[in-house]
């Protein structure tokens, strides 16, 4: 992803806040201890707000359990 | 940037109208999408009007879609208990659900949150109270029962989230919560309007000091009142603090209005997460800048509950966001929310509305709570002002502060009488939450009426 949901081109900034969002989801498909399963659905719900806030993506992640 | 903005999120609260415009029509798009995979009302009401993501062309184009009520929900609840056909998860896919008080006799309405959508009620909170000046290092008073009523739970993790000190002020005394609001030298206190004046009585017969303690901001959320300028002023006076008004439901599970530090006599809406339309109450036609009307909203937050085209029966009357000088693109309700659309009394003809009422009401400082009380006495409806007096004020003057009510009220209201009685003290009911300051005997059994 390139531009956000206006169109505008992303920051430096932006590129690596949607990479930590796009790295939680993925880690919510793997097979975790619950220590890490909980906590990382617990920071993917809080990386949303930031992805959805700079308007980067927007989605819903019930399916990830989030 | 984190400390020195002025806005919780200076991408979109700064963004021209035509963008701000652009990214509701991008959200609403997926919104409709998801609604329509997801939620089995949806399902079959966008099946019905032909709606679908492709054929939204613009924001008007919503408007094909039918009208949700609270009746609807609330139907679909009760033949598909526990929680209708509306949510997109079940209870297995939730970790928190909050009821509306269900004090309508027809039950409450059980709102589902997914960890994702609880987080997104924190972050609308954080849009207000960031936006009214509340900072990291502050110290807040949440005075709020924390129960299923989901009130000032959002504000809670907001405040946490900023990195706000928090004194939860659940299952206290109201002087116990006075006590503590200066005991750990408060500078923010979240209440209702009505809560926030009854914490101030009790500091003052308690001989505490809160104007002159270190409590520099009130939150108001709950009710009308945080925009009622005299109610407002006097809370202000009351605190020695400026009051900022927000306004949310359980419908959307947060707040989706929240007043600036400009202070511009009115809330701004968080149009980056809600698309909100004004409405004709009876033609269900839409309205213009200024033109009071129902509040009809679209929330882009929750995924468990994708609310299309809401029917708040919150009255309101929109403006732009130029009205502010805060540089906000967000539009404003201009005097907050007015009142409910079906809150409007009509007395031999004459229209009444409690906002009014508290409005001249809260122009004299020897009142100390007040009540509204309709009656039909044979086929002539009254109103009477039921009054009590702060407890050290001189009941000699009583005749002439009844009159002055009185003719205050009438003047307001095409010559209106209003008979003004006198309650005694500590008669007239004091609310935590939503006060409910209008009685309408009207409808009640004959054996229930006044002899």
């Amino acid at each position: 992803m390139t531009a956000d949901l206006l169109g505008n081109p992303l920051s430096a900034s932006e590129e690596r806040l949607l990479a930590v969002y796009s790295e939680l989801k993925a880690l919510c498909a793997e097979d975790l201890p619950p220590v890490a399963a909980a906590n990382v659905r617990a920071a993917l719900a809080l990386m949303h707000n930031v992805v959805n806030g700079l308007a980067l993506d927007y989605e819903h992640l019930s399916d990830l359990g989030v | 940037m984190t400390g020195s903005s002025p806005y919780w999120n200076p991408k979109t609260e700064t963004l021209s109208r035509e963008s701000l415009e652009a990214l509701q029509l991008a959200k609403l798009r997926r919104q409709v999408a998801w609604a329509a995979e997801r939620s089995p009302w949806y399902r079959r009401v966008l099946g019905f009007s032909g709606l679908d993501r492709s054929s939204l062309d613009s924001l008007s184009d919503l408007r094909e879609l039918p009208l949700l009520t609270r009746e609807q929900w609330m139907s679909s609840q009760f033949e598909h208990p526990p929680y209708g056909e509306i949510p997109t998860i079940g209870g297995d896919g939730a970790i928190r659900v909050h009821t509306t008080s269900g004090t309508t006799g027809k039950g409450p309405l059980r709102a589902l949150d997914s960890r994702k959508d609880w987080a997104w009620i924190a972050e609308m909170w954080a849009y207000g109270i960031w936006g009214c000046g509340v900072r990291p290092g502050d110290t807040a008073y949440i005075a709020f029962g924390y129960g299923s009523f989901i009130g000032f739970w959002g504000l809670h993790y907001s405040m946490e989230k900023i990195g706000v000190l928090n004194v939860p002020g659940g299952a206290q005394t109201t002087e116990t919560r006075v006590r503590q609001i200066l005991d750990f030298d408060c500078t923010v206190v979240a209440s209702t309007p009505t809560y926030a004046l009854r914490l101030a009585q009790e500091a003052e017969s308690l001989g505490l000091d809160l104007p002159g303690s270190s409590v520099s901001r009130l939150i108001l959320s709950g009710e009308p009142a945080g925009s009622i300028p005299q109610t407002k002023a006097l809370i202000e006076e009351q605190w020695g603090a400026k009051a900022f008004d927000t306004a949310g439901m359980t419908e959307i599970g947060t707040i989706m209005v929240f007043e600036c530090e400009h202070q511009p006599g009115g809330t701004h809406i968080i149009e980056d997460h809600v698309y909100e339309e004004v409405i004709d109450p009876v033609s269900l036609e839409p309205l213009g800048y200024g033109e009071s009307g129902e509040r009809v909203v679209t929330s882009f937050g929750r995924g468990a509950i994708p609310l299309l085209r809401y029917r708040t029966g919150d009255l309101v009357s929109r403006v732009p966001a130029s009205t502010c000088s805060c540089g906000r693109g967000f539009d404003i309700y201009e005097g907050g929310i007015l009142g409910r659309v079906d809150d409007m009394k009509i007395i031999r003809g004459t229209n009444v509305y409690p906002r009014a009422i508290e409005a001249i009401v809260r122009e004299f400082s020897e009142v100390d709570e007040f009540q509204t009380v309709i009656t039909r006495e044979g086929v002539r409806d009254e109103i009477t002002l039921r009054v009590e007096l702060k407890p050290d004020w001189d009941l000699e003057r009583w005749d002439g502060l009844a009159e002055s009510l009185h003719n205050q009220l009438a003047l307001a209201h095409e010559g209106l009488n209003f008979r003004i009685e006198r309650a005694s003290e500590g008669e007239l009911p004091r609310f935590e939450l939503k006060a409910k300051r209008t009685v309408d005997k009207r409808d009640a059994p004959i054996g229930a009426l006044p002899a």
